[in-house]
């Protein structure tokens, strides 16, 4: 199997898509949330190798659900439709984090920053 | 856990944490093509506003730096959803938050998200002592700049064409208020933003 990834989005469509984009890329979904509480419980729970999450959620900043994680796995994967310049000085905070927008969100660009 | 004293009342809204029971009317809100219009999302499903929802009632108050408040804004008078406004404690060592705002289709126009919008400012600055909370929005948002513009929140920058966002270049205003802005009363008589 491929590496294991858990989607963060509160817009389902765009997890849909998403899964449907890793796991014909080769990837292993093992889930999904919707939140950050909900993200954070998760990869407690599913051990995913690789965090593909949202900056903006409806109950915690994704930059900070990152910062709540472990420090070493998973690997995190920030997503926004903003571009990577509106967060230049925040994932500079942390160079472990990797930044795809959305719209460029593909197999390789994230085997390129997580794979 | 910092929580503002709910409910709040204002001159025609009262404000309270969401319950469950407002899901036909968040979804009212936030399935509107219009409201959806100048935001980074498309409009939402009903399942899409169901697990909204669900994040917004565990946002009645906030632990910690990245988390959202969450207020629903009811008519006093009949207790309808007019707005859905939100406190972003964007960062603790900076003393930094981001409000947000969507209002209802059928309610907008009247002043209501700013009159929401001050007892979330008066929360940022008066009890989590932020020193500075921001609205962004797209130019286009003529409604919610003037919003913004009547908490007294000045016009920072102006990022031309500075994102791709569903299929065209979008701009984006930055308009801030500090504490002390705050706190002189500049803020304004009007109501307040954002991309949220």
């Amino acid at each position: 199997m491929g590496r294991t990834v858990l989607i963060v989005d509160d817009h389902a469509g765009f997890r849909s898509a998403a899964r449907a984009l890793l796991e014909a890329g080769g990837f292993e979904v093992v889930g999904e949330a919707s939140g950050g509480a909900e993200a954070i419980a998760a990869v407690e729970r599913l051990r995913p190798e690789i965090v593909l999450l949202d900056v903006q959620l409806p109950d915690i900043d994704g930059f900070a659900v990152a910062a709540r994680l472990p420090p070493c796995r998973p690997a995190i994967v920030l997503i926004s439709s903003r571009s990577v310049a509106s967060f230049r000085r925040r994932l500079e905070a942390n160079p472990a984090w990797s930044f795809i927008s959305k719209s460029d969100l593909t197999v390789e660009a994230l085997t390129a920053v997580a794979g | 856990m910092p929580s503002p004293s709910w409910p709040i009342r204002t001159e025609r809204l009262v404000l309270r944490p969401f319950t469950t029971d407002d899901l036909e009317s968040l979804h009212a809100i936030h399935s509107d093509e219009g409201v959806a219009r100048w935001l980074y999302n498309d409009p939402r499903s009903r399942g899409e506003t169901r697990e909204l929802l669900g994040h917004k009632v565990g946002g009645a108050s906030v632990r910690a730096e990245g988390e959202w408040l969450s207020a629903a804004a009811v008519l006093g008078e009949t207790g309808e959803l007019v707005a859905d406004i939100a406190l972003l404690w964007a960062s603790e060592a900076h003393r930094q938050g981001e409000l947000g705002f969507v209002v209802h289709p059928a309610h907008q126009g009247r002043g209501y998200a700013t009159e929401a919008s001050r007892p979330l400012l008066a929360f940022a600055f008066e009890t989590l002592g932020l020193h500075r909370v921001v609205g962004r929005l797209e130019p286009r948002n003529a409604g919610s700049a003037r919003v913004l513009e009547k908490l007294g929140m000045r016009r920072e920058a102006h990022l031309v064409e500075n994102e791709w966002v569903k299929g065209e270049w979008q701009s984006e205003l930055v308009y801030a208020i500090l504490a002390r802005e705050w706190r002189d009363g500049s803020a304004g008589t009007g109501q307040g933003p954002s991309r949220h």
